[in-house]
């Protein structure tokens, strides 16, 4: 439900989505909490200087050998 | 004396400045600088109507204009197609107390006559018109809205738990394209949350059976069924044809293969994950916020990895 809201927003540029916000939620507490996050600049990634240009071995950065089905399932 | 349709306009008139399609059109676009307001009725407007206008319809100008006008002191040009509900309408907008009120002469029809051009919204058909007329009453969606949603194309990463309710609302919604990756059958185990799949479809790849669910619900949505792993063979070009991936994925290889891809081909990624009872939920949009591995930049041990 909050991913498709949070899509529909993206699509029709709406509201203020979570850009920026890890939003956490606690079924048995019934709780949701808010963490404020913000873009790394020393990110690996999406860093100002970014040392991953291309895709890795994702079995092996998680350090799973031998490698595991990567089917999504949920 | 009952008053006629003349007295009611050169009323008007004496109250209201009216501005030539031409000077409108010098104007450029709407914006900061003043509201351009179409007072036409819904069907009208889809006919055609000026680009970057705010549209409200006559009978709901009272209602509608403070929340889509909020300062009075901005500068409003009024139009409609001939010109006249356009008069009445400033009228009572500066009844409402809106300072500085005008009304294009002639309206679209003479706007159209100059060759200015119109802007249209995707055309919906008569079943669209019904199926999505409660997000027309949402000022945020609106038939632009529907529209944008009906050309969007999300993808789905995973069937299963985080993927199912995601599937069936952005399909309810109306979004035209939905990319659906997995490589699992469902599972009678999968049923007790997976809602996207039912018990005749044991066995069935779960794109397949998702593909059944999500046209059963809405056939205006194509469904693409990506029966596969993905893998950084295949996820660049897939992630090329889609706007917004939705991650549902249960596993942190796939997690940070997502996340990598969308950072490289810059498309947001809505993330989602749970374990048990608590979710976590996200918008990583590349470069305007987080990605993943700001968060965490590199996985953790598999021993530590729940399963």
């Amino acid at each position: 439900m909050v991913q498709a809201t949070e899509t529909v927003k993206l699509i029709v540029g709406q509201g203020e989505p979570l850009v920026g916000r890890l939003l956490m939620y606690d079924s048995l507490a019934m709780t949701f909490r808010e963490i404020r996050l913000r873009r790394d600049p020393n990110c690996p990634l999406c860093g100002d200087d970014p040392t991953i240009t291309e895709l890795v071995n994702y079995e092996e950065l998680c350090g799973l050998i031998p490698p595991e089905p990567v089917g999504a399932v949920g | 004396m009952a008053k006629t349709q003349q007295d009611f306009l050169v009323a008007a008139r004496q109250e209201i400045p009216e501005v030539s399609v031409q000077e409108v059109q010098e104007r450029g676009q709407p914006g900061d600088d003043f509201v351009l307001l179409d007072v036409r009725e819904n069907d009208e407007v889809r006919a055609g109507y000026i680009d970057g206008a705010v549209a409200i319809p006559r009978g709901f100008l009272e209602f509608q204009v403070a929340s889509k006008v909020p300062q009075t002191n901005k500068e409003v040009i009024v139009y409609c197609a001939g010109g006249a509900r356009s008069l009445l309408a400033a009228q009572v907008l500066r009844s409402m107390g809106y300072e500085n009120v005008s009304s294009m002469s002639g309206g679209i029809t003479r706007w159209q006559d100059a060759g200015f051009p119109l802007q249209r919204d995707r055309q919906l058909n008569a079943e669209q018109l019904e199926r999505y007329s409660r997000h027309f009453l949402l000022s945020q969606i609106g038939e632009k809205g529907q529209g944008k949603l009906l050309d969007a194309k999300v993808l789905l990463i995973g069937a299963g738990g985080l993927g199912s309710p995601a599937a069936l609302y952005l399909a309810a919604a109306g979004v035209g394209t939905l990319g659906l990756v997995d490589a699992d059958v469902v599972d009678l185990s999968n049923l007790q949350r997976q809602v996207l799949h039912s018990n005749d479809r044991i066995g069935m790849p779960k794109t397949e059976s998702g593909k059944i669910a999500i046209n059963a619900i809405n056939p205006d949505v194509n469904v693409q069924a990506h029966n596969m792993r993905l893998t950084t063979d295949n996820v660049l070009d897939l992630f090329a044809e889609y706007d917004i991936i939705v991650d549902g994925c249960d596993n942190f290889p796939t997690r940070y293969l997502v996340n990598d891809a969308a950072v490289l081909a810059r498309k947001p990624v809505v993330h989602g994950s749970i374990f048990q009872f608590e979710g976590q939920a996200s918008v990583f949009k590349p470069h305007e916020g987080p990605c993943y591995r700001c968060l965490f930049p590199t996985p953790p041990p598999p021993g530590l990895v729940p399963s």
